[in-house]
């Protein structure tokens, strides 16, 4: 049964999710306002099409509410868990549709049709946060950037990477892990914005 | 890092990229190896924040009320409302099925005074059955509201329909038995000429919707009916 709407606003995510548990929806719905633009962006971003983002944001979305009670607090928050499920669908969606090469050249102009608005101090800190994590990602050397990015927003496995760039698995591996350590060193010092 | 031969496995492990293979074998390692757990939790302080390298894009607001419907229809199929609740609400303010039986009659009874059909199949052929529906808009008499299923998917086509007033829209809702409608995802404003065709789902009958409401409501739609249905049709 659902709760009063007034103070759900005011729980943290890790106590919507207990609500969500129970099955309800008025506390889905306020993690769904938290975290759907992070969740359509990566989407968006993965798949390279509106369609396959609102697909893999819908199915994404409908998982996590119908098996609530596998978000572990202890694992780490909530968006972290939101998003780590919107990306395993984009990558299975890519597996799925093989829009890999369709990437970026449809929907030509979405970024400046559904720019996110930063309506509330919390999505002002999350737009800030995102602007850090995009400068370090631009400041890790480019064969180190490139090989992150495809494997996390292309959902390219190692090998096939390594084939893509003509380069030896070891380098492949090599860069993604002195990438990933450069990232960390430069968003030392960024927290997450409240949930 | 050093000390341990798998170690540069771990970008690869946070980003997701080790085949399916790799990446059993080195959680099977991970479990052992105190250097690769360490390097595993640095990275993913990294692989974490990664999402947040996309542009941030607003979500289409058609995809909230999709999502929410499929939820609040969810939660309220697992929770549906005591009659002693229902009590509570005054009946005019009462979601149309809350109504209970006496008032779901008289609000049949008042659509019927309008000289509407009432769930009258006009056609089943080719594989495509036309529903005739119920409309209640005493102001456009000349309204009218079908609905069509063919192949597997339902559609409500509208005639003569007037605009609702001001930036209020049209939302569609979808009704099993006598629980309280919930969202179908979509909402609408009749063309210039009177006219919507607008998809429902697809096979209500399967889904147990007894019935597909019309009623106008503020701008983005609403979570429960806040007016009067204007359409009720039965599902064949």
């Amino acid at each position: 049964m659902d709760t009063q709407p007034m103070g759900l606003d005011q729980l943290a995510d890790e106590d919507l999710m207990q609500l969500v548990r129970r099955g309800d929806a008025s506390a889905f719905e306020r993690i769904y306002d938290r975290h759907a633009t992070a969740a359509f962006s990566l989407a968006y971003r993965m798949t390279g099409r509106r369609q396959s983002a609102e697909d893999v944001v819908q199915e994404a979305f409908l998982s996590m509410w119908r098996s609530g009670e596998r978000y572990d607090r202890a694992r780490g928050s909530v968006r972290t868990w939101v998003l780590g499920i919107v990306h395993n669908r984009a990558i299975d969606a890519l597996r799925r549709a093989m829009v890999h090469d369709r990437r970026r050249a449809s929907d030509e102009g979405i970024e400046e049709r559904f720019e996110a608005t930063e309506r509330t101090e919390i999505e002002v800190a999350r737009r800030d946060e995102a602007r850090e994590v995009r400068a370090a990602l631009e400041e890790l050397p480019a064969e180190q950037s490139r090989v992150i990015e495809l494997a996390y927003f292309g959902g390219f496995s190692h090998s096939e990477i390594a084939s893509m760039l003509e380069q030896p698995i070891g380098t492949v591996k090599g860069r993604m892990r002195l990438g990933l350590h450069k990232m960390r060193a430069l968003l030392a010092g960024v927290q997450e914005a409240p949930g | 890092m050093s000390g341990c031969p798998r170690h540069e496995d771990a970008g690869a492990y946070v980003l997701g990229a080790l085949g399916e293979a790799d990446r059993d074998e080195y959680v099977e390692h991970l479990r052992g190896c105190e250097i690769c757990q360490r390097e595993v939790a640095e990275l993913e302080v990294a692989a974490q924040a990664l999402p947040l390298a996309a542009p941030q894009l607003e979500p289409p607001p058609e995809l909230r009320v999709r999502i929410l419907a499929v939820v609040r229809e969810e939660a309220a199929a697992a929770a549906a409302p005591s009659p002693k609740e229902r009590a509570k609400v005054p009946w005019w303010r009462r979601p149309i099925v809350a109504l209970g039986p006496v008032p779901a009659t008289v609000l049949a009874c008042a659509l019927l005074a309008l000289g509407i059909g009432a769930g009258v199949l006009l056609t089943r052929e080719h594989g495509v059955t036309t529903t005739a529906a119920q409309v209640s808009l005493p102001g456009a008499p000349s309204a009218k509201a079908e609905l069509v299923h063919e192949d597997g998917d339902t559609r409500l086509r509208l005639r003569d329909f007037p605009a609702p007033a001001g930036d209020r829209v049209y939302e569609v809702w979808l009704q099993r038995g006598r629980r309280a409608p919930v969202p179908a995802g979509t909402l609408f404003r009749p063309g210039p000429d009177g006219r919507a065709d607008v998809r429902v789902g697809g096979d209500l009958k399967e889904r147990g919707v007894a019935r597909v409401l019309v009623s106008r409501e503020p701008p983005g739609g609403s979570p429960a009916p806040t007016s009067a249905p204007v359409v009720v049709a039965s599902v064949a």
